[in-house]
């Protein structure tokens, strides 16, 4: 993670989304908070005048966001860099988690920073696709520098015709591999890590449910190229009270 | 072999069968009391035998309050009767203080015994109970000891053995009975003492300041049972450090912006908490920090020697901090732009502000110049915003900068969610 963008917005929301942001920076010693700002050219020129024209209307928008930025962060004004068109690296805002599903974006779920109740795992969902090895190397990378734990979940259907009770015994084949492919990397990295296998009723409320129960500070979470309807990210997204990270899928776009 | 075993585990675990047992050792102590001491002419023994008696009777007692306290919940009791059994640690937190009184009183009585001198003058302003020396020679000195040792080591065990099953099982009378049952054996080894001090240092006043210490030992016990079982009975809540960590676990709780009231209190063996928590999230989250917090609190206090807990959890909003701010806009087919001034403003946008954001916003066309201080005061805005460094200012009303003029920015559009 070498980029934190965030969205400026004069909202309770974008303001905890700059706090979260300016944490995450700080923590993961990161030089410059990036601040997306929409140019607004077009709007410039509706109030522009021989007095102030379109080119000093947006030095001076850029001037009062950077002034804003500053004062709900703290940073200094030389920390933020505005941006209108770069989306690289994460992006931390509330709105943009719902609809901008080809962008990593972390929605802070109005925490105002990612170890304000102290420190927790991560926790990142899989499933039977290698979508989750993505996001899990970006949680992965995330806990090495914050010295977290990172919890691996999974979430199953009971296989009728096994007799098991143990939630392990239901896995399919390639949900097993990529449990095996998610220790390899995390074992590599020197993470500490765990499973949690369950045989929950409904996904999403399976993934917050668990990270309640283990007080788990963020939910790193990987889109899927080929679900068309019934997104578990979107779901989680809806409800979710712990921060969450969608990881856009490495190929395809998610409507 | 093994259902016998069985058979008896569950019955050493049964709070009925263990209070029966507990019957059962008072009677027997109460017998071979009575008659051993009536025949060593040792009022001390016989006495103690007739305490015992009593102690058959409290003992009934708390199997009572165990069944009642078993009881199914009602309409009329939607808790059930569990409270009972804090009556129980009431009475025995009293018999028990009653009894480090009495025996104090004889302690006293006793080392006074030693100087007569200082005991006349004592009685001639006090009145203390008469003192009984023992009466014991040779023949029967092996069955009183035998008798003391006997009723020491029962007391203790027995005394163990109700507090484990009264703590695994939830019954605080049957702690309470277990904790008097150790008293009766501290008082019961003091005894053996003194037997022990006159039959080999002809020195019986060795049991008379070790009993005024086991007296302040006994009355502590029973003060304690008595504040217990009137705490609960007047729902005293369940001690600060229980609160003091159900506030940490709830404010670490994901979602928890704060705690606008934390209540609790004890019925029976059930902890009750109610608790109204302040979070501005919306009723799916909600539902799930609910989880959260459900599941840390019922692990915490069921670790906390509560065997069942009841939580009321409420949620509600941080206090809106309503009020009204207003932008000077330029509209034109259906698009935004905040004005750099009053003169290019075609319309005024009056929004209502809850949580620092905008929940309403409507819009007015510009009144005159000279009656926009007027119409923002009418209107009950505290704040106008233009795009402008220097914005110009309106009478009665604080003008400020809009830190865009795109109407997206300063929160002029409907959110999307």
């Amino acid at each position: 993670m070498e980029k934190i963008t965030c969205v400026f917005r004069r909202s309770t929301e974008g303001r905890l989304a700059l706090l979260f942001a300016a944490d995450l920076l700080k923590r993961l010693e990161l030089k410059v908070l990036t601040v997306y700002l929409e140019e607004g050219r077009a709007d410039a020129g509706r109030i522009c005048s021989d007095e102030r024209p379109v080119a000093q209307l947006l030095a001076e928008q850029n001037a009062q966001v950077v002034a804003a930025v500053a004062s709900i962060t703290g940073l200094t004004p030389e920390q933020i860099v505005l941006t209108a068109s770069d989306t690289t690296g994460i992006i931390v805002d509330h709105s943009m988690a719902f609809e901008r599903a080809e962008l990593d974006v972390l929605s802070p779920s109005r925490e105002k920073a990612l170890l304000i109740r102290g420190k927790g795992p991560l926790l990142v969902p899989f499933g039977d696709s290698l979508s989750a090895l993505h996001a899990a190397n970006i949680a992965i990378e995330l806990a090495a520098k914050l010295v977290l734990p990172v919890v691996f979940y999974h979430t199953t259907w009971k296989d009728e015709s096994l007799a098991s009770a143990q939630p392990e015994d239901h896995m399919c084949a390639e949900a097993k591999q990529v449990a095996e492919a998610l220790k390899t990397s995390a074992t590599a990295s020197g993470v500490q890590h765990s499973f949690v296998v369950e045989t929950a009723d409904d996904v999403a409320e399976g993934i917050l449910q668990c990270s309640l129960r283990l007080g788990v500070r963020m939910i790193v979470m990987p889109r899927s190229a080929k679900t068309t309807i019934g997104c578990y990210v979107n779901q989680a997204l809806a409800k979710s009270p712990v921060p969450l990270l969608a990881v856009a899928a490495k190929s395809g776009r998610q409507p | 072999m093994k259902a016998i075993m069985s058979r008896l585990q569950t019955l050493a675990a049964s709070p009925f069968a263990v209070m029966w047992m507990v019957v059962g050792m008072y009677a027997v102590k109460a017998i071979l009391k009575i008659g051993i001491g009536q025949h060593i002419n040792s009022p001390m023994i016989a006495g103690d035998g007739f305490h015992n008696l009593a102690d058959i009777l409290e003992a009934l007692a708390v199997l009572l309050v165990i069944w009642i306290s078993k009881r199914p919940s009602s309409d009329d009791y939607p808790f059930g009767k569990k409270n009972v059994e804090f009556f129980t640690s009431l009475a025995i937190g009293a018999v028990l203080l009653v009894m480090s009184f009495n025996f104090a009183l004889q302690s006293l009585s006793g080392l006074l015994a030693i100087f007569p001198d200082i005991d006349a003058a004592v009685r001639g302003f006090l009145p203390l109970p008469e003192h009984h020396p023992l009466v014991m020679d040779g023949g029967t000195f092996p069955y009183v000891v035998a008798l003391a040792l006997g009723s020491v080591i029962a007391s203790f065990l027995v005394s163990r053995h109700q507090k484990r099953v009264g703590k695994a099982s939830g019954h605080a009378s049957m702690i309470a009975d277990g904790e008097e049952t150790a008293g009766d054996g501290i008082i019961e080894l003091i005894t053996l003492l003194g037997v022990l001090g006159e039959y080999f240092f002809h020195a019986p006043w060795l049991e008379y300041p070790l009993g005024l210490l086991v007296a302040g030992v006994i009355a502590h016990t029973g003060w304690e049972l008595f504040m217990s079982g009137f705490r609960v009975l007047l729902q005293h809540s369940i001690g600060a450090e229980h609160e003091a960590e159900i506030r940490s676990r709830c404010l670490n709780m994901a979602g928890v912006q704060d705690l606008a009231a934390v209540k609790t209190f004890q019925i029976g063996s059930t902890a009750v908490c109610m608790i109204t928590v302040v979070t501005e999230h919306n009723t799916s989250t909600i539902a799930q920090i609910k989880y959260g917090l459900e599941q840390s609190l019922i692990e915490y206090l069921l670790q906390s020697d509560f065997k069942e807990c009841e939580l009321h959890l409420k949620f509600q909003k941080p206090e809106p901090n309503r009020h009204r701010v207003a932008f000077a806009v330029i509209s034109k087919d259906n698009h935004l732009v905040v004005a750099a001034d009053v003169e290019q403003a075609s319309h005024i946008i009056i929004c209502d502000v809850e949580h620092d954001d905008i929940v309403r916003s409507k819009q007015e066309p510009k009144p005159l110049a000279a009656e926009l201080s007027q119409f923002l005061k009418r209107k009950r805005v505290t704040r106008f915003y233009l795009f402008h460094p220097q914005p110009q200012a309106v009478e009665g009303v604080e003008v400020a900068t809009a830190p865009s003029f795109q109407a997206q920015l300063v929160g002029l559009n409907p959110r999307t969610r």
